[in-house]
């Protein structure tokens, strides 16, 4: 989506520079959001949250959804639960309530976390997502 | 075969000198075609079926932004390929692919390097850059999935197909993804506004089908020229455009 060019990160979340999508702090977005590509959240979301590539919380960001990306890092505040397929870190700011699934996880101290903590060698969909590609599977 | 469409404004005495020069630079480069001029009987979509009918391979649009965007606008259909010759020296379409002013854009339609570009459409109207909303709307429905509420007063509010460095962001908007960028910025103080500064944290959210959604009228701006009211949806067109862009192009 975004051609890159060379800069500083000002926001402190990883990657803004190749980012698809960026919902800022002054913007709330509700319903089912799917992306493709590395995703920011600074601001609110509620519903669902995927992406097919990395996602960042930013310190600000309030998630009130399930979450599913290929690497995820953490600062700010999840209400829902996580499913990542690759590596999750949980910055010392971060304020999660819900169950994690990841493959590698790391979790700096500091952190709030309330939920069951799954590591497994491999990751499968959250249940709803993967009931979606079962239907696009049998529609094929 | 190649045929210009030259803007009205061209007829000018100031510009005859500069359409010397391009006419005079077109022939060396063995570019010579069919002309035609806008004027009170002539306007830009009677001249695009004209061209149509003589089965040009390409349209060039010779004029200002303005003119592309009622070229592209009064196309039939998108087989045609499109050149633009930008006569401002500060043309947005220019810069954004890599078309340099007056007779220097001779050379990039001489290298004929072809870009299948995407084309957004608001209500009945084509463009190529975007589409400003000129007040907040009170929703923007994306893919018909989501929803973005903006949660200041006073933000701006921009759906993009091409776009240079989206506000804030570190990267351009490429009309080659098949996506629209839909952008929000809280409007930045009258002191950034002066210096140029960018706007401070911008949202930027890629979808294919953007719905504004208001329950008052919103005045939008399409491509930097032409005022539509809305709210509506803002979408991709099937079909691109085949259209000759420059080096120096950014995306």
């Amino acid at each position: 989506m975004f051609k890159t060019q060379t800069g500083g990160d000002t926001t402190g979340v990883q990657g803004r520079e190749n980012a698809e999508t960026i919902i800022g702090p002054s913007v709330k977005v509700e319903g089912d959001f799917s992306g493709e590509g590395n995703v920011i959240v600074e601001g609110v979301v509620m519903g669902s949250l995927t992406t097919q590539q990395n996602l960042s919380v930013a310190e600000t960001a309030k998630i009130t959804a399930d979450v599913e990306a290929q690497n995820a890092f953490i600062a700010g505040e999840i209400n829902g639960n996580l499913t990542i397929h690759e590596k999750l870190d949980i910055a010392a700011t971060a304020r999660v309530h819900g169950d994690i699934q990841a493959k590698i996880l790391s979790i700096t101290p500091g952190a709030i976390l309330n939920g069951r903590c799954s590591v497994v060698a491999e990751v499968k969909s959250h249940p709803k997502h993967a009931k979606e590609e079962l239907v696009l599977e049998l529609k094929k | 075969m190649h045929y210009y469409i030259y803007d009205s404004f061209l007829k000018a005495k100031k510009y005859q000198r500069m359409m010397g020069r391009i006419e005079a630079r077109l022939t060396e480069l063995g570019m010579k075609g069919k002309v035609a001029r806008i004027s009170l009987l002539r306007n830009i979509r009677d001249a695009v079926r004209e061209a149509a009918r003589s089965d040009a391979t390409t349209i060039i649009a010779v004029g200002s932004d303005e003119t592309l965007s009622e070229v592209l606008n009064a196309l039939p259909d998108f087989s045609t390929v499109l050149g633009f010759i930008p006569i401002p020296p500060d043309s947005y379409f220019g810069d954004l692919l890599g078309i340099p002013p007056q007779e220097f854009a001779c050379d990039i339609l001489a290298n004929r390097i072809i870009h299948q570009l995407d084309v957004g459409q608001v209500g009945e109207r084509y463009f190529l850059s975007g589409v400003e909303l000129q007040k907040q709307p009170d929703e923007i429905e994306c893919d018909h999935a989501f929803r973005i509420r903006p949660m200041r007063n006073y933000q701006n509010v921009f759906v993009y197909n091409m776009a240079p460095a989206a506000l804030g962001s570190r990267g351009t908007v490429s009309p080659c993804d098949g996506r629209l960028a839909a952008v929000v910025t809280d409007q930045p103080p009258f002191w950034r506004q002066i210096f140029g500064l960018e706007p401070k944290n911008p949202s930027i959210i890629s979808a294919r089908h953007v719905s504004i959604k208001d329950a008052g009228t919103i005045p939008m701006r399409v491509d930097h020229g032409i005022i539509l009211r809305g709210p509506t949806a803002i979408m991709l067109t099937a079909k691109k455009i085949k259209m000759i862009v420059g080096k120096e192009r950014q995306f």
